[in-house]
């Protein structure tokens, strides 16, 4: 049996290299010619790695949007996630469903939207003597970036808090007011997956340029992209981008000393208050005024781009002049969708093992890093990668833009498949292993279905970010070449129109459509496959170290060995 | 006394109670005894005011804490509750678990109380350990000494003992006797095994399908612990 297991071991440890390749090879390249050029005696680096008069504005810039979009964020989540927390279970479905569905709008989209309807706001104000205000600068660009990325921190926090144990809050209101019981003990239980989505908020703004520059407020993101632009250096714009890098790893590595403490077991369908909790007035107007908020992100977008693009008389002509790009951006995110899928599976449940041993935060680093990576910075290292000769053919090809979509997002389907791996409890995997002579008999009958709604969140999360994706796309798309999205964002900034309203509307619908059918199939996948903590022994619980403890306190160790309940000093 | 007079509870078409009554002594101890799904966990929860009675009434000390429509809040009943898993807030220290329900006592009086209480239950070794530093029968030991720090008038414990092996349990049993006494606490013990519910040496009922089919005549129905 030996070899069997050792040419197992050997295929995984293979696929999986071949996986960090695909994500991470436009780094390394990018890497080694900086390396090349520093080693070579290239002049100025130094310079260009430590940002100082306007670049330190930028990054400064940068730095704070992105940490006010992340509080921003964070606040909105928690009163809005803990708002649906207490629907009625069917109501809160449905309601975790929208959010998550409006989690797939682009950002653009809803900086057009926003554009327009303060456009309106101010025209009607001005009518009434109101002085006329700028419509750009940081304070709109925070705004439009909170409005798009709420859902995320929204859904995180309702997941969050969905994951606590009825007994928990049970323990607690005998005890304490019912606002004690939320604010000691349901929230900063909930805290890893709200400080999740806080960081997540953080690193997606950090490295975005297209929303603080459609309201003229300059980022270090963008910096990258003028500099590669100006030179066509990629030692360059490595360099550059360090700092923004160092700030991105250094979130990063926070999240990977959180990610243990997530919860193991998904949402709860039933009611986690039975007796609807007592709040006092300004709680629950808080609460309020973000459901509010987030019904206005819902809305506002979709009003204000009806609105615009009824009132364009060319739209049906516009719409059609796009068909070409239409297609081509829903080709290019399908591919980058099913490449996902094999590296996703790939490293997720090497991921999901490695956190609980050693060495598994630089595998967790490894994974997650690309997300943190500014967009340009992937555009420029596949340059460096593919641009040479004999490579035309694929450099000149639509794989680029699949390979930059790959880079950027394949590490949140891997972190996706990672937390389905954690959920499955593993003595199914266990039985599954003694029952079938093969291990790969295992994996396909057993494992793979217990991660497909893992694999399908996670195909789907990069399907739709792919189709809004822009910043690396700009810069690797093949000549003749042009995605929806990057005709949107040339569009945009000749204003907020009704030609891109209408083309804003039909990846709106797009990505509304695949956001809801993911959503769907994940639903019924659900009925279909019970969650399989159900299954576990009552009362047993899963350890941040992956270890399982058994009702009698003794633990079942992530490798299948037992500790006996008295290891910590167990007296009666 | 507690007094739970015709309480009945649905979810949807199944009924989880349906006309309970029975009375809980000052002082006294009584065990409920059912199988899973009888309606104890139910039971135990609409006392706590976790949930609402879909009819009739609850009342403690005479003053009426539940009935439809009408729900006192779970903090200001006087009960102290022990759950089936323990429950214990992962995120707090042992000795920050048991001082939770001690806020708004001077602090050297909510101090007293968490040494008066991890003495007596074995736990001052353990103060600042984490529920997941701990074995199963002191995640017990913690629950009751959580529940029991406010002094309750009332104690509900929920099948505490669940998954404990023989010695343990009787060890645990013996310390939930001693501790109920001491603080003088009526207590209301949810069980499925008999053997338990006699060793507590109150009255015994027996809950089935949602309502009470035969209450321990030889128990002394009504009497406290320290009536005799």
């Amino acid at each position: 049996m030996s070899w069997r297991v050792g040419w197992g071991a050997a295929a995984r440890g293979v696929l999986a290299a071949l996986a960090l390749a695909l994500v991470l090879s436009p780094l390394a390249a990018l890497v080694a010619q900086a390396a090349a050029a520093v080693l070579g005696g290239a002049g100025g680096w130094a310079s260009l790695a430590v940002p100082t008069g306007r670049r330190a504005t930028l990054l400064a810039q940068s730095a704070s949007l992105a940490l006010a979009v992340a509080l921003a964020g964070m606040a909105l989540g928690v009163l809005a996630g803990v708002a649906l927390w207490r629907l009625p279970p069917r109501q809160r479905a449905l309601a975790r469903w929208a959010v998550w569905v409006a989690a797939f709008v682009p950002p653009y989209v809803h900086a057009l939207a926003w554009s327009a309807a303060a456009d309106r706001l101010q025209r009607s104000l001005v009518s009434i003597g109101f002085p006329r205000l700028p419509m750009r600068g940081w304070g709109l660009a925070w705004w439009v970036q909170v409005m798009a990325l709420a859902p995320l921190a929204v859904g995180l926090a309702l997941a969050g808090l969905q994951s606590l144990d009825r007994d928990a809050i049970d323990a607690a209101r005998p005890l304490r007011p019912d606002t004690a019981v939320l604010l000691r003990v349901a929230l900063p239980m909930a805290a890893p997956l709200v400080a999740a989505g806080g960081a997540l908020l953080f690193l997606l703004t950090l490295t975005d340029y297209a929303v603080p520059s459609l309201f003229q407020v300059g980022v270090y993101a963008m910096e990258l992209l003028t500099e590669f632009s100006a030179h066509h250096e990629p030692a360059r714009a490595l360099l550059l981008a360090l700092p923004l890098a160092l700030l991105a790893a250094l979130v990063v590595a926070v999240g990977q000393r959180m990610l243990p403490l997530l919860p193991q077991r998904p949402g709860a369908a039933g009611e986690a208050w039975g007796l609807p909790p007592r709040w006092p007035p300004w709680l629950v107007g808080l609460q309020t005024a973000a459901g509010a908020l987030l019904m206005a992100q819902l809305a506002v977008p979709l009003v204000a781009l009806v609105a615009l693009a009824v009132a364009e008389p060319a739209l049906a002509d516009t719409l059609r002049s796009a068909g070409g790009e239409i297609a081509y951006s829903l080709g290019v995110a399908a591919a980058a969708a099913l490449v996902a899928l094999p590296v996703a599976l790939a490293l997720g449940p090497m991921l999901a093992r490695g956190m609980a041993g050693r060495g598994g935060g630089w595998l967790w680093l490894l994974a997650a890093f690309p997300v943190a990576v500014p967009a340009p910075l992937v555009g420029v290292g596949l340059i460096a990668l593919w641009n040479r000769p004999g490579l035309e053919a694929l450099y000149d090809s639509s794989a680029m833009p699949v390979l930059a979509a790959v880079a950027r997002f394949a590490p949140l389907a891997v972190a996706v498949v990672a937390a389905q791996w954690r959920r499955v409890d593993p003595a199914f995997l266990d039985v599954a292993r003694v029952l079938q002579a093969r291990p790969w008999q295992a994996g396909l009958q057993v494992a793979l279905p217990l991660l497909a709604p893992g694999c399908l969140a996670g195909m789907g999360i990069v399907f739709v970010l792919s189709l809004g994706e822009l910043g690396a796309t700009l810069l690797v798309a093949p000549p003749g070449r042009s995605t929806l999205t990057l005709r949107i964002y040339n569009y945009l900034h000749y204003g907020a129109s009704g030609d891109v309203a209408g083309l804003c509307l039909v990846v709106l619908a797009l990505a509304l459509l695949v956001g809801a059918g993911t959503m769907a199939v994940l639903a019924a996948w659900g009925r279909l496959l019970p969650d399989s903590s159900r299954l576990l022994p009552d009362s047993s619980r899963v350890l941040p170290d992956g270890s399982r403890v058994l009702p009698d306190g003794s633990r079942v160790l992530p490798d299948g060995s037992h500790v006996s309940p008295d290891r910590g000093g167990g007296t009666p | 006394m507690i007094v739970v007079q015709d309480v009945a509870r649905r979810y949807g078409a199944t009924a989880a109670l349906d006309g309970v009554s029975f009375e809980v002594p000052e002082e006294g101890t009584v065990a409920i005894l059912g199988p899973s799904g009888s309606g104890k966990t139910t039971l135990l929860r609409l006392i706590a005011g976790l949930e609402a009675p879909d009819a009739g009434a609850i009342t403690a000390g005479g003053r009426l804490l539940s009935a439809p429509g009408r729900v006192v809040a779970p903090h200001l009943r006087g009960m102290g509750l022990v759950p089936q898993a323990s429950a214990l807030w992962p995120h707090m220290t042992v000795a920050q678990n048991i001082l939770f329900g001690l806020h708004g006592l001077p602090r050297a009086e909510a101090r007293r109380r968490l040494d008066e209480l991890m003495a007596r239950t074995g736990l001052a070794p353990l103060a600042r350990r984490y529920p997941h530093q701990i074995s199963g029968g002191e995640a017990r030991r913690v629950a009751l000494a959580r529940a029991l720090a406010p002094r309750p008038r009332y104690l509900l414990m929920d099948e505490p003992l669940t998954n404990l092996d023989g010695d343990l349990r009787d060890a645990l049993l013996a310390l939930i006797r001693g501790l109920v006494g001491e603080t003088r606490a009526s207590l209301l013990y949810v069980t499925h095994r008999p053997e338990e519910a006699g060793t507590l040496g109150g009255r015994v009922l027996r809950l089935s399908a949602g309502r009470v089919v035969a209450g321990d005549a030889g128990a002394a129905a009504g009497h406290g612990r320290h009536d005799g």
